[in-house]
């Protein structure tokens, strides 16, 4: 089991991102609780994938700093890249090897050499009779337990989800949801999930950001937010993350 | 020792994809093979031009020549796989590991000079069937290692920078011409014009056809030289990569 000897699994202050003419990122500030799922909400290129590069040392930031599991990411990227596990929005297996080959890859990487994580990996995914088969065949859903599994190997302390369940079938996002929850409540991990699906943010974090056009507008847990919208506009109605959502990021979704 | 691993454990996965696809295998066999035949007949005629000095059978001096430009070919093409992987999602997932870049490098580079060796051993067997002599077959295998390493190095640097398969394939386009012409890979350089020659010199194509008929310590550790300074281009070329994300 892994023990956390750092309160704040990632702490960013102040990013800034910019592509070309583009401003990505306007002075983004994060805190993580170690140990705690955190829902980062925002429209399509609002930037969370930017954020998510740069926490994963991936991208640098042309400014602030960044501190993900008690290490500096910008001066030891190395040593963040330890302790992280990353799934990205995109499939990041490699298609022509099999789901065996692709964890054993992935274990290698890391510097491990026990065979047995990878048939656990495979195990607890409902990859074991797919496991010699090329990733290629794999359904969406198989491919995307597969990309789980890979972000997995090393057990790491921090583990960033970039828009997992986006394209997936229901029943293969409730399965998601369900491993998410079990990393977190039985292995204690801390989990960063971006997404925009509201009911997921709802149902699996317990401290939400909207961010939108480089900025973060909006954070509390997802009552807090709830909470502060029934304040200024009273309603008997109950209200949802989606209300919540539409007032902060609205314009970005019209536009 | 870490670095050795893991450069193996990513070779694996290209030795794999070829081992996967009987097409590509049966292509890497017989492209040599219909080089030396081609190459042979049509420039067989090349050895009795006055002033050539060619002693032995026009295979002796051809043999090299192809061996070297298939190199060159095969290797130039090995960037297209990082191209592949920045666009799947693949490459991003090696680069949030702790692994040390340049095994990305070298497991691709180790799969092209396997294959060029190979390519190689079939090429020096079948001129020996045909009744040429390999004078330094072991140096001729050194040399086409080399040559591959440090062009599929090259190649993988350009892919990541460029990250297009139209730039890549522009590039190798543009410059295998010019680099088997502008050698003494299928000519003596004694009959081509002066400034042929001359560039001819700075020609890593030609260090490789030269050392590999006649060998000789400079060229070879010029080729070494050029094989480490293009790993560490490729090595770098992720972190300028990563710059641009």
């Amino acid at each position: 089991m892994t023990r956390t000897v750092f309160e704040k699994a990632i702490e960013a202050v102040g990013l800034v991102k910019r592509y070309g003419e583009v401003q990505a990122l306007d002075g983004v500030d994060l805190e993580v609780e170690a140990g705690t799922v955190f829902g980062l909400l925002g429209p399509n290129g609002a930037g969370k994938s930017t954020t998510v590069r740069i926490l994963t040392t991936l991208s640098r930031p042309d400014a602030g700093t960044v501190c993900v599991a008690g290490v500096d990411a910008l001066r030891d990227p190395v040593g963040v890249r330890r302790a992280i596990g990353v799934v990205a929005q995109k499939h990041s297996a490699d298609p022509d090897a099999t789901a065996r080959e692709n964890l054993v890859l992935q274990a290698e990487l890391y510097g491990l050499r026990d065979r047995s994580r990878v048939d656990e990996l495979l195990e607890r995914f409902g990859l074991q009779d797919a496991a010699d088969r090329q990733a290629k065949t794999y359904s969406g859903g198989m491919m995307r337990r597969l990309d789980v599994a890979i972000g997995l190997i090393h057990t790491p302390k921090v583990l960033f989800l970039d828009e997992p369940t986006t394209g997936l079938d229901p029943e293969a996002r409730a399965d998601l949801w369900a491993e998410i929850e079990r990393l977190a409540r039985e292995e204690r991990m801390t989990i960063l999930l971006t997404t925009h699906y509201l009911e997921e943010a709802d149902r699996l974090a317990s401290q939400i950001a909207i961010v939108d056009r480089g900025r973060i507008v909006a954070r509390g847990t997802p009552d807090e937010l709830k909470a502060e919208l029934r304040a200024e506009a009273p309603s008997d109605e109950p209200v949802s993350l989606n209300d919540v959502y539409l007032k902060h990021a609205g314009r970005a979704v019209a536009a | 020792m870490t670095a050795v691993r893991q450069s193996w454990q990513v070779s694996l996965r290209y030795f794999r994809v070829l081992l996967r696809q009987p097409a590509f295998l049966l292509i890497t066999i017989v492209q040599p093979l219909i080089w030396l035949l081609l190459f042979g007949a049509l420039f067989k005629a090349v050895t009795q031009i006055p002033g050539f000095g060619g002693n032995g059978s026009y295979l002796d001096y051809l043999t090299p020549g192809i061996v070297v430009m298939l190199a060159v070919s095969s290797a130039g093409w090995t960037g297209m796989g990082f191209i592949e992987d920045i666009n799947s999602g693949v490459m991003d997932r090696l680069l949030v590991t702790p692994a040390w870049r340049g095994a990305f490098n070298v497991g691709s580079v180790a799969q092209c000079v396997v294959s060029v060796v190979l390519q190689t051993l079939l090429i020096i067997g079948l001129a020996l069937l045909m009744g040429a002599e390999i004078a330094h077959a072991g140096v001729l295998l050194l040399v086409a290692a080399l040559l591959a390493a440090a062009f599929a190095s090259l190649s993988n640097g350009l892919g990541v920078l460029t990250r297009q398969r139209e730039s890549l394939i522009g590039a190798v386009s543009l410059l295998l011409l010019p680099l088997t012409f502008l050698s003494s890979a299928l000519m003596q350089l004694s009959l081509a014009p002066g400034w042929i020659e001359t560039v001819a010199k700075f020609n890593p194509v030609d260090w490789a056809a030269v050392a590999a008929r006649d060998p000789d310590l400079l060229r070879i550790g010029l080729l070494a030289a050029l094989t480490v300074l293009s790993g560490w281009f490729a090595t770098r070329a992720f972190a300028i990569y990563q710059r641009s994300l």
